[in-house]
């Protein structure tokens, strides 16, 4: 925020006030605190086990895929799911499920380095959210498997 | 035939397919069917710049021609690299200077026109027309 303004000279108030012009971030703070109450009327308990039962679903179903490279030994309750398929190249498989409006991130993730040790381009990645359930994840796996198809 | 005619023909062929993943199954088709660069010039001499995938390119001119090799490691993209390199192979870097890229927005490939994609495409059109902008 200006103090005084003219031709020949600006002055600004003093920090923090200085950093704050322009309309607050009225709308986003009270988006937030409508998230905030959702999510507190779910309650994180719930949420977890939401998380976890679709995670579990869709490593299980992955499992069953041939070729199938799945980043994570067993698994371990995370709400996401990096993984390659033996002969596919990522981008391909990747590009394929964003034509069946199935989204997945593919690429390094910005962290070259453990794909230098595991030796690999790169991933896909899944990831689930509250409003994820077991249909998108039948979904993703029918789609995932046409890409496979279409490229083989 | 002009750069613009081997635009419209593509389109016209690309047309015929009524979802994405047939139209795309194609593009996988002209990938596997591209003769693929030789892979000593898969180096980064070669390599145009893109994040999600590689195209290596090379780039000659001679009596007024300009032949392209490329390839890629990902099927899709060398599909996409085949077009373009249909489109513009045997063309003049004078032509070429005088075809705008906007042209190529008719084709409804998404992957050739975004930038942010970056799958090497976008990169490997603007080095033809840089190569051809140095030409004359």
């Amino acid at each position: 925020m200006i103090d005084q303004v003219s031709f020949s000279n600006s002055s600004f108030l003093d920090a923090p006030w200085k950093f704050e012009a322009g309309t607050q971030a009225i709308a986003e703070v009270i988006g937030f605190a409508a998230a905030v109450d959702y999510l507190q009327q779910v309650g994180s308990c719930r949420m977890k086990m939401h998380d976890n039962h679709i995670a579990m679903y869709a490593f299980t179903q992955l499992q069953e895929i041939e070729g199938m490279q799945l980043f994570m030994p067993h698994y371990q309750g995370l709400g996401s799911i990096s993984f390659t398929v033996d002969g596919f190249n990522i981008n391909d498989l990747g590009m394929l499920l964003d034509k069946q409006e199935v989204m997945t991130r593919f690429g390094h993730h910005c962290a070259m380095p453990i794909m230098e040790k595991l030796g690999i381009e790169g991933t896909l990645r899944i990831s689930f959210g509250l409003y994820t359930n077991q249909e998108d994840i039948d979904r993703f796996i029918v789609a995932l498997k046409k890409a496979i198809e279409v490229l083989s | 035939m002009t750069i613009e005619h081997k635009i419209g023909e593509i389109q016209a062929n690309l047309a015929l397919f009524d979802d994405a993943m047939s139209k795309y199954e194609y593009i996988i088709e002209l990938g596997k069917a591209f003769k693929p660069l030789d892979v000593k010039y898969h180096t980064p001499e070669y390599k145009v710049q893109g994040c999600q995938s590689s195209v290596w390119m090379k780039l000659a001119y001679e009596n007024e021609t300009l032949t392209i090799e490329a390839d890629s490691d990902a099927f899709i993209v060398k599909g996409l690299v085949a077009i373009i390199s249909t489109i513009y192979e045997g063309s003049s870097c004078e032509e070429i200077n005088h075809t705008p890229r906007s042209l190529l927005e008719q084709l409804g490939l998404e992957e050739i026109i975004t930038q942010g994609r970056q799958n090497g495409v976008a990169s490997m059109i603007k080095k033809i027309y840089d190569f051809c902008q140095a030409r004359t």
